[in-house]
């Protein structure tokens, strides 16, 4: 079960939402990282035919997804937004969509799927009793209950506390491990750290970077990091500083200095060695780009 | 005793990050019932929003004054009070659905957009009550089919002026129209405004409101209509369940009291007795025609006409369900969702 | 296969959510009200056929069934797509036109049930009985026919646009109320219409109590061509069908 895009884009008029992205899902665990609006829901949206791409080829074993219904007794999607049929209960809503795949035993489909969530207290409420987690597993059970090679899930775990995302995550995994492959969306890096196995970095539309996690993680680690330094003596520590292997650039500037190192690591051990050695206190170290979008914007660059 | 240790003095610190105080003066209340009633009124024209929120309003306004601008080019060519295709008090009736279908597409952008995209909670925590709110939306539109109603009349006077052969005389022989015009676009604006509020206002969502108000509107004339038409003697109170009739009654009843009853008198609308059991031929002849006499009379009358109703229970029917519109909306904006 | 039969017990329960099928019963009882006053009010009964043979169009034909197909037609694709649930429904094997003619034939069948009854309980209330000239039942044949070609429309207008309600609305009041009085040709593309030259070609009436003004094969050919027209712009708009932003 592969999933394919190549060179895939998606405009509408003048705004570029996905931008010649290219990568091929491999079975288990991929997370889709990026901001708010940078086109994760879009390249999920044009993976489940839901959107048609502007431009590029996106494909599941082979064939194109848009049109062609058959392709969806393989995948499963989890959409974010909240919606359900109100009016059915959990068990219902699940058993609607085993019904709609045409299997054989429905009833028995859709059990196995809520017990997997662990919905089974709550199955035959009217969903639209359900808290935001209890929406997010019926919603889910719903997506598994076809047993599909290929799952999709946009930002799943929003509304769940740190127990069921556990639980969930458990489950995911588990899932991955079987040989499925799924993608989960998500703006939180640290779900997406514990959860996948791959990551997609996406920024603006285009990938940023992709790759294990572990080696994502320590590239974003290993840029350039930038201090704000306030000190009894900036310049007698600046020129200690410049001795220092690690360090790549020194400023000075009213508030204090700026010093720019390479490895975060080797300088973060020798300042305070550096700075007794000098005879210099140290008054504020302010790390200054430590937010997720200098970290994406680093990567874009990069 | 506890002393505050230096952290907690820092923990109780209010941070200067740069955020803007307002030192100016605050409106209160009045200004927020003020600047509410003046966005309903540009949002009611489209104005502000773009060309598509203009594209409804523009044209139904443009459509409502097309009959008064034929009359009075007419009138220009052919001149002053030769033909008289549209009247002052028949105006509203010629117009009566333009109207309608106005207020259908515009109240829903006035009312049922702040509950489809849950506003009112944000309104409702500012110095606004609920029935400011109310107050505000209501003088909104009912401004905005003043002026509507208002046009028509105006461009049919000038019409007149401009056609007759002395204008000044013209022009001073329509002074005691103008209360009269002034008034009944007043009563149309209040009338058409509330009832298509307090429906608009239970409903969730815009189209479905716009269909609400139609819908209302419409099945209300099209149920009474044929109803009175032909059984004038028994069902010509039902013409007050249509709030377009009685528009119309109002407007016909301020300008020319007596054309809202029948030029016929009363035993016109009466059942024709029915011919004896064993009557001749030249009876039954002469009931067959009484019947296709009265009623093609009633078909050159207008239907307030065969209602033949006093024009002051119109007028009371107006009150009637201003109080009743006036009740839902208030008794609606007790409970909002947010 | 053509009607898919999970989907159809979805827009049943749609269709007949508590809001809905209150409007759409009491529409319905309109007309029926409508013939008990005539009826409690009655003259003779000659004049009642043809009190009849011009009360029922006015209210049923003008109002009555678009209305009612106007209804249920929005829970029809409007509200799903609003609301998002229409991704459940598209990302399964299932094909788009059997998605479009399984709404279509569900929401039609009510409707067509609903102002078929009502016209015919509220014309035969109205003479007195069953008459002999099949007038009633050619109401109700019109109505349903009415019912049939409005669904279709209305559920074409909502995928087709987002004010599509909307100009469903426009084209009620606007061509068919005003426009098809005034104009003669556009009185081939008027709904209503169609209605009325079938029931007069169903029943066998007098022309002066009851006549229409479109000649009953035209309005046989225009209702095809409109029922077609409008399921093929379904099925189309559908397979089409892209996700919109979010708000």
């Amino acid at each position: 079960m592969t999933v394919e895009l190549v060179h895939a884009s998606k405009w509408y008029g003048n705004v570029v939402a996905v931008n010649d992205v290219s990568f091929t899902l491999a079975p288990g665990v991929t997370g889709l990282l990026g901001p708010n609006g940078a086109g994760k829901s879009t390249i999920l949206h044009m993976i489940v035919g839901l959107l048609r791409p502007s431009g590029g080829v996106v494909q599941i074993n082979g064939t194109p997804v848009w049109q062609h219904a058959e392709v969806y007794r393989s995948i499963g999607f989890v959409p974010e937004s909240e919606s359900v049929y109100a009016f059915l209960s959990g068990y219902e809503f699940v058993l609607l969509n085993a019904r709609l795949h045409g299997l054989g035993d429905a009833a028995g489909a859709a059990m196995r799927a809520i017990a997997l969530v662990e919905l089974e207290g709550a199955k035959d409420r009217p969903i639209a009793t359900y808290s935001k987690g209890m929406r997010q597993r019926a919603k889910i059970a719903a997506t598994l209950v076809h047993d599909p090679g290929i799952l999709l899930l946009d930002e799943p775990f929003n509304g769940m506390d740190p127990k069921q995302r556990l639980q969930m995550m458990a489950v995911l995994r588990r899932l991955g491990d079987d040989g499925r492959t799924i993608l989960v969306s998500s703006h939180i890096l640290e779900e997406v750290d514990r959860l996948a196995d791959a990551v997609l970095v996406i920024l603006g539309g285009r990938l940023a970077a992709s790759g294990p996690s572990r080696e994502i993680r320590q590239l974003m680690t290993d840029r350039p990091h930038t201090f704000t330094l306030r000190t009894s003596d900036d310049r007698t520590l600046a020129a200690a500083l410049v001795r220092q292997s690690a360090t790549t650039s020194v400023e000075f500037a009213v508030g204090g200095m700026t010093v720019r190192t390479s490895d975060l690591g080797a300088f973060t051990r020798a300042l305070p060695v550096i700075a007794r050695e000098a005879r210099v206190s140290l008054h504020e170290v302010v790390p200054a780009d430590e937010s997720l979008e200098s970290v994406f914007s680093y990567l874009v660059q990069g | 005793m506890v002393r505050m240790s230096a952290l907690d003095a820092r923990a109780g610190a209010i941070y200067d990050i740069g955020y803007q105080h307002y030192d100016g003066k605050r409106l209160g209340r009045a200004g927020a019932v003020r600047a509410l009633y003046a966005h309903g009124l540009r949002t009611v024209f489209g104005l502000g929003r773009g060309v598509r929120a203009k594209i409804a309003p523009v044209a139904l306004v443009a459509f409502v004054i097309v009959p008064a601008v034929i009359q009075a080019a007419l009138a220009g060519l052919l001149g002053g009070g030769q033909i008289q295709l549209f009247t002052h008090e028949g105006y509203f009736r010629t117009t009566v659905w333009i109207f309608g279908l106005f207020c259908a597409f515009q109240t829903p952008e006035l009312v049922t957009g702040d509950q489809q995209h849950r506003v009112l909670a944000l309104y409702f925590s500012r110095a606004l009550r609920r029935p400011d709110y109310v107050l505000a939306r209501v003088g909104a539109l009912t401004t905005a089919l003043f002026i509507v109603g208002l046009l028509p009349h105006i461009v049919l006077m000038f019409g007149q002026y401009f056609s007759a052969a002395d204008t000044l005389k013209a022009m001073k022989d329509s002074v005691p129209q103008l209360p009269r015009i002034v008034a009944a676009a007043l009563v149309i604006a209040v009338l058409l405004s509330m009832v298509s509020l307090a429906i608009a206002s239970v409903i969730r969502r815009r189209p479905f409101a716009t269909a609400a108000i139609l819908g209302a509107l419409m099945v209300a004339s099209a149920f009474v209509t044929p109803l009175v038409i032909t059984r004038p003697d028994k069902m010509r109170y039902l013409v007050l369940a249509s709030p377009l009739m009685v528009g119309d009654g109002v407007t016909t009843w301020i300008f020319d009291t007596t054309k809202v009853r029948a030029p016929v008198d009363s035993a016109f609308f009466a059942p024709v007795a029915p011919p004896p059991a064993h009557a001749d031929s030249a009876t039954m002849a002469r009931h067959r025609a009484e019947v296709r006499r009265r009623s093609r009379g009633r078909e050159r009358m207008t239907v307030i006409q065969i209602a033949n109703l006093p024009g002051s229970l119109y007028l009371g029917t107006t009150a009637l369900l201003l109080i009743v519109s006036a009740g839902v909306l208030t008794l609606r904006y007790r409970h909002i969702e947010t | 296969m053509l009607i898919n039969p999970i989907i159809a017990g979805l827009t049943v329960r749609q269709a007949l959510a508590r809001r809905r099928w209150i409007i759409v019963t009491v529409l319905a009882a309109l007309p029926v009200v409508m013939a008990v006053l005539i009826r409690i009010y009655a003259e003779t009964d000659e004049k009642s056929l043809a009190d009849m043979a011009s009360l029922l169009p006015a209210l049923s034909f003008t109002v009555v069934v678009p209305f009612v197909a106007l209804v249920l037609a929005s829970s029809g694709f409007g509200a799903e797509i609003d609301d998002g649930t229409v991704v459940y429904l598209l990302t399964k094997p299932t094909p788009r036109s059997e998605i479009v003619l399984t709404k279509f034939v569900v929401t039609a069948s009510i409707c067509v049930v609903l102002t078929f009854l009502s016209t015919v309980a509220a014309g035969s209330i109205a003479i007195g009985g069953l008459d002999s000239t099949g007038l009633v039942l050619g109401f109700g044949i019109g109505a349903a026919l009415g019912s049939v070609l409005y669904t279709a429309v209305f559920l074409a207008l909502g995928l087709i646009t987002r004010r599509g309600l909307l100009v469903g609305l426009v084209y009620l009041v606007v061509w068919e109320g005003t426009l098809a009085r005034l104009f003669a040709g556009t009185r081939n593309l008027s709904i209503r219409q169609y209605m009325l030259s079938v029931a007069d070609a169903v029943s066998s009436v007098d022309a002066s109590v009851f006549v229409a003004q479109l000649p009953a094969a035209r309005a046989c050919w225009m209702s095809g061509v409109v029922l077609f027209g409008a399921l093929a712009l379904c099925i189309t708009r559908l397979r089409n069908f892209e996700i919109g932003q979010a708000g």
